[in-house]
């Protein structure tokens, strides 16, 4: 009877647990769920006069910029059950709690003239503690901004275990015209689109821009001598120099090295282009590659041991890597399509780069070895990929289709999330990032 | 006489009135074809029934405010303000009917893609077993959502509205009488989400890689019959109960309740074991359930989401998590701080959905009291 | 001829040799008022070209012998059709031979930016090989690629595309580098 051998099993199931040793119910939890963690940031305290404009506007960009990465959703100030109205004042968690903002970031600001301090705690607040320690800024009024972004670069790091991003500047190539009469010139901003400042007029074209591991020089592409050559300026004077000036050639395509001292590029002489490096303080010029294809879009590895470029050898643009110093290189795409402008992450463990497939362009990711490839993006023109200093989002050139078609910079998360416009003024291309500022 | 000798004998006593007594007054009853949903609300109409008598759950205590350290750079003052305590709950009143008892945050409506029909016997599985997806366009493609869970939701036209903020938790202030949320609040549907991240290139692409779910998170069809013959009617499946059933059921479980209750008092300096009845099934998966829908991986980094983490808690009888008891026993695959901070969305997430309690049946509080918890993002890496 | 219109001549060939400038699409690059390296770029300024009938001017070169070539999707050969016309130029420009030479390779919006550079070049470097074996002295010709950044036509097909895959042949007066 099956009744009876059921109750027998259960019987002797009841007698065997009661023999076990005594242990805690173990529950294995391997799945979650992935949304954006509900916070609030009640407008900070202005702790005296004049600092009330300062500690609104602060408090906006930090929820801007937490939000902005699509990891956070902030919980506007018309649900707060309770406000905040004194820096040292006790946190009401239940009141928090009730609105399910599950982080709570509060500030005060001072002013006083010349300088502004800005400070900040961060509260876990389902756990009922606080997350970290309080931390406080100085600086000038003017670098207000600056200071919100440190602010939630401090929330984000905390909360996720990523390193931050939000303070942070991008140079880009400002355009304007019609797509035949494209004029072009080079502008930095700060990463969310403020703070915009022209480098250059539009005399000649210029053309993809990169900063200098420390942010302080820009190296860039101009036609200024009537050639594609590279020139290097120096962000904080604007000054500019030409590099590597060799008659019946075209240079383009620069990066820096890590440590800052080297420029890689493309050199092209007599149709055939190939990969160069140039010691900036002594001028010394070395062939990397030597093959009647192309090869370009050169980009150091972040311990500046290997280099990846795209080269058409095999007779589609692909993505190799070689050593710093030359040598054999490797091939590492293997997909469908053709690859290229590769860009090694910050982080080391991710080549982003440019995909073309059956007449659309992407933006991909792939780990060093070429395995893993992941496209984050899809459409008509997608292109030239730059990473933030945290290597988990990315920005690059979106182009529309036809006579009216305009560029523009788009950011996105290496997840595939989060696809944004970066506000310009007007359009824009060639993004590149600087490292996090000090 | 031991203790040992008393439970075997109650059990063999029980086990000898059934078999006397099954033949007489249960018949082979055919296993009905099962919702899925529905397996939630028969072992909660099981666990309405057994807690008739038991305790109903008191408010939760509110929890006294951490004071806040100062910042780094001024030297720090720790601030200790002065708080009234607040009073002491009162003593928990039995309800004469416990309220619907249904996890607010398991979705009542039906599953998306096509899941074939329990088979009535099957056989219990050590594992979870496939459920095949069909690759047609019957499935719909997910759209994308913000939110990103195990079991899809999408737009139900007439679902209790969307609370932007969970139901609103009983009143902090210590009520006279302990009561657990009016019924006149709607209960909050589960927000859409969808079971893979969306991205551009997936959406455009034909044959977009469909993540099917190859395993079931729901419940078993049936609860487990080994764990639940002692206690449960025989026929498990069957929502209501008949009153004999009822009486026997209550007899049996009167019987063998009185003798474990002799256990605790007996201290041979051994741990008791978790001297209730086993957990069903369907009571663990409904803590899991509960628990991971409140557990939010997206702001874990990648290396983050490789960090297995095993957390121990402390659960008080209302089924309320010890906030201060969770703590990080172990982790693997990971740093330091990346266990950290799987560890504070864990935390964050047993906090959260446990505030008012868990599903957990109080008679078998021995069992569950002490919680041993796995997390494991692997799952969800790049999901 | 006397000696007078012979130096006045002269002078005036050497005055206009400073107004070969190659990046003639910068906006308000100074290009020589009226001079073959016109001002903008979306079309080549033909006062002063000359009168197309005259077969020693430039625009009889742009028009009749033919300025330009066209590539294939990603390719930097030469057609036959190419070939004939680089012929024509070769013949023209031996014929013609106080003429400087700037070839243009460009590409179409159908690939990345500095890719196309390089391809650009490449064209440029195809056909500046070709006048070179056609008995054009080197010394008279350069090449540059203008990439993606200049397309003639700017429609986003194929009809489009196709008329932007080329190398330019340009004029300028000038006896070499």
């Amino acid at each position: 009877m099956t009744l009876l051998r059921i109750l027998a099993t259960a019987f002797a199931l009841g007698v065997a647990a009661l023999s076990v040793q005594a242990a805690p119910l173990r529950i294995v939890i391997d799945e979650g769920v992935i949304e954006p963690l509900p916070f609030a940031v009640p407008n900070f305290i202005a702790e005296n006069g004049g600092a009330e404009q300062y500690a609104r506007d602060i408090a906006r960009v930090v929820a801007a910029d937490l939000a902005g990465t699509g990891l956070f959703r902030e919980i506007g100030s018309d649900a707060f059950i309770s406000g905040v109205t004194s820096f040292d004042a006790p946190v009401a968690y239940n009141d928090w709690q009730a609105i399910n903002a599950q982080a709570l970031i509060t500030g005060a600001v001072q002013a006083s003239g010349d300088q502004i301090v800005v400070k900040f705690r961060l509260f876990d607040v389902f756990s009922g503690q606080q997350l970290g320690e309080g931390l406080q800024f100085a600086g000038t009024p003017s670098s207000w901004r600056r200071m919100a972004h440190k602010v939630a670069d401090a929330a984000y790091s905390r909360i996720t275990g990523e390193g931050g991003y939000f303070d942070s500047r991008v140079v880009y190539v400002a355009e304007s015209g019609p797509k035949n009469q494209r004029l072009k010139r080079l502008a930095v901003m700060d990463y969310d689109g403020a703070n915009i400042q022209y480098l250059t007029d539009s005399s000649s074209i210029v053309l993809a821009p990169r900063f200098s591991p420390t942010g302080d020089r820009i190296l860039f592409t101009s036609y200024a001598s009537g050639f594609p050559r590279i020139y290097v300026m120096d962000v904080g004077s604007l000054r500019t120099r030409g590099l590597d000036e060799q008659p019946g050639t075209m240079t383009f395509a620069p990066r820096f090295s890590p440590d800052g001292n080297t420029v890689v590029f493309s050199l092209e002489q007599g149709g055939n282009s190939d990969i160069y490096t140039l010691d900036i303080g002594s001028g010394g010029l070395r062939q990397l590659t030597n093959a009647p294809s192309i090869e370009t879009g050169p980009s150091y590895s972040p311990d500046g041991s290997q280099i990846v470029f795209e080269s058409d050898r095999s007779g589609t643009q692909q993505l190799y890597i070689m050593s710093a110093g030359g040598g054999e290189p490797r091939r590492i795409s293997n997909g469908q399509g053709r690859y290229g402008t590769p860009v090694w992450s910050p982080r080391g463990d991710l080549i982003a780069f440019t995909k073309q497939n059956e007449g659309r362009f992407h933006i991909g990711v792939m780990r060093v070895q070429g395995d893993e490839e992941r496209l984050l993006t899809s459409s008509f023109l997608d292109e030239g990929p730059t990473w933030a200093p945290n290597g988990r989002v990315i920005m690059f050139t979106r182009e529309t289709a036809g006579a009216s078609g305009q560029a523009g910079l788009y950011s996105v998360d290496i997840s595939g999330r989060n696809l944004r416009q970066i506000t310009t003024e007007g359009a824009a291309s060639d993004p590149a990032w600087s490292p996090l500022l000090p | 006489m031991s203790t040992g000798t008393i439970i075997s004998g109650a059990g063999h006593a029980g086990l000898i009135l059934w078999v006397l007594l099954g033949d007489l007054l249960f018949s082979p009853q055919p296993a009905p074809e099962i919702q899925v949903a529905s397996v939630s609300l028969v072992s909660a109409s099981q666990f309405d029934a057994m807690v008739a008598a038991a305790p109903a759950r008191p408010a939760p205590a509110p929890e006294p405010p951490v004071t806040p350290d100062a910042p780094a750079v001024v030297a720090p003052d720790p601030i200790t303000p002065e708080l009234p305590q607040p009073e002491a709950n009162p003593e928990p009143v039995a309800l004469p009917e416990p309220p619907p008892d249904l996890p607010p945050d398991v979705p009542t409506s039906p599953e998306p893609q096509p899941v074939p029909a329990p088979d009535p016997v099957a056989p219990l599985a050590a594992e979870e077993q496939p459920i095949p997806v069909p690759t047609t366009t019957q499935r719909p493609k997910p759209r994308p959502i913000d939110r990103v869970a195990p079991t899809p939701v999408d737009e139900i036209a007439d679902a209790p509205e969307v609370a932007e903020t969970p139901t609103p938790a009983v009143s902090d202030q210590p009520a006279p009488e302990a009561e657990v949320v009016p019924e006149d609040v709607p209960e909050a549907a589960p927000e859409e989400a969808a079971t893979q991240i969306i991205t551009e290139a997936v959406e455009t692409e034909q044959d977009a890689p469909q993540l099917a779910m190859t395993s079931s998170r729901r419940p078993q069809a049936r609860p487990e019959p080994v764990a639940d013959a002692p206690i449960d009617d025989p026929a498990p499946a069957v929502a209501e109960p008949t009153d004999t059933q009822d009486v026997e059921a209550d007899a049996i479980a009167a019987a063998l309740a009185e003798a474990m209750s002799e256990t605790p008092a007996e201290d041979n300096g051994v741990q008791d074991a978790p001297t209730g009845p086993p957990m069903t099934g369907g009571e663990i998966d409904g803590l899991r359930v509960a628990i991971k829908t409140c557990w939010n991986v997206g702001a874990l980094s990648s290396s983050a989401l490789r960090t297995v983490i095993t957390v121990r808690v402390d659960l008080a009888e209302s089924g309320v998590p010890d906030v201060g008891s969770i703590r990080l026993t172990g982790f693997e695959g990971g740093t330091d701080a990346d266990a950290t901070k799987v560890f504070q969305a864990a935390r964050s997430a047993i906090s959260r959905c446990g505030r008012n309690g868990f599903p957990l049946p109080p008679e078998k509080y021995d069992t569950w009291k002490d919680l041993e918890l796995v997390f494991d993002p692997n799952g969800m890496r790049m999901r | 001829m006397t000696l007078l219109p012979k130096a006045f001549l002269l002078m005036a060939v050497l005055g206009l040799a400073a107004c070969n400038n190659p990046d003639r699409y910068g906006a308000g690059g100074a290009g020589g008022v009226g001079g073959p390296g016109g001002t903008g770029g979306a079309g080549i300024d033909t006062t002063g070209l000359g009168d197309p009938n005259d077969p020693r001017s430039v625009a009889y070169f742009n028009q009749t012998v033919g300025d330009r070539v066209l590539f294939a999707v990603d390719q930097s050969n030469l057609s036959d059709t190419a070939r004939n016309v680089l012929s024509g130029q070769a013949r023209w420009m031996t014929a013609n031979s106080d003429y400087a030479v700037i070839i243009e390779g460009h590409a179409d919006e159908q690939g990345t930016r500095e890719y196309n550079l390089a391809l650009g070049a490449r064209r440029a470097s195809a056909v500046q090989n070709y006048l070179i074996s056609q008995g054009v002295s080197s010394s008279r010709l350069r090449t540059v690629s203008y990439g993606k950044e200049r397309p003639l036509e700017i429609c986003s097909d194929e009809a489009c595309y196709s008329q932007n895959r080329r190398a330019v042949t340009v004029l300028s007066i000038g006896a070499g580098a």
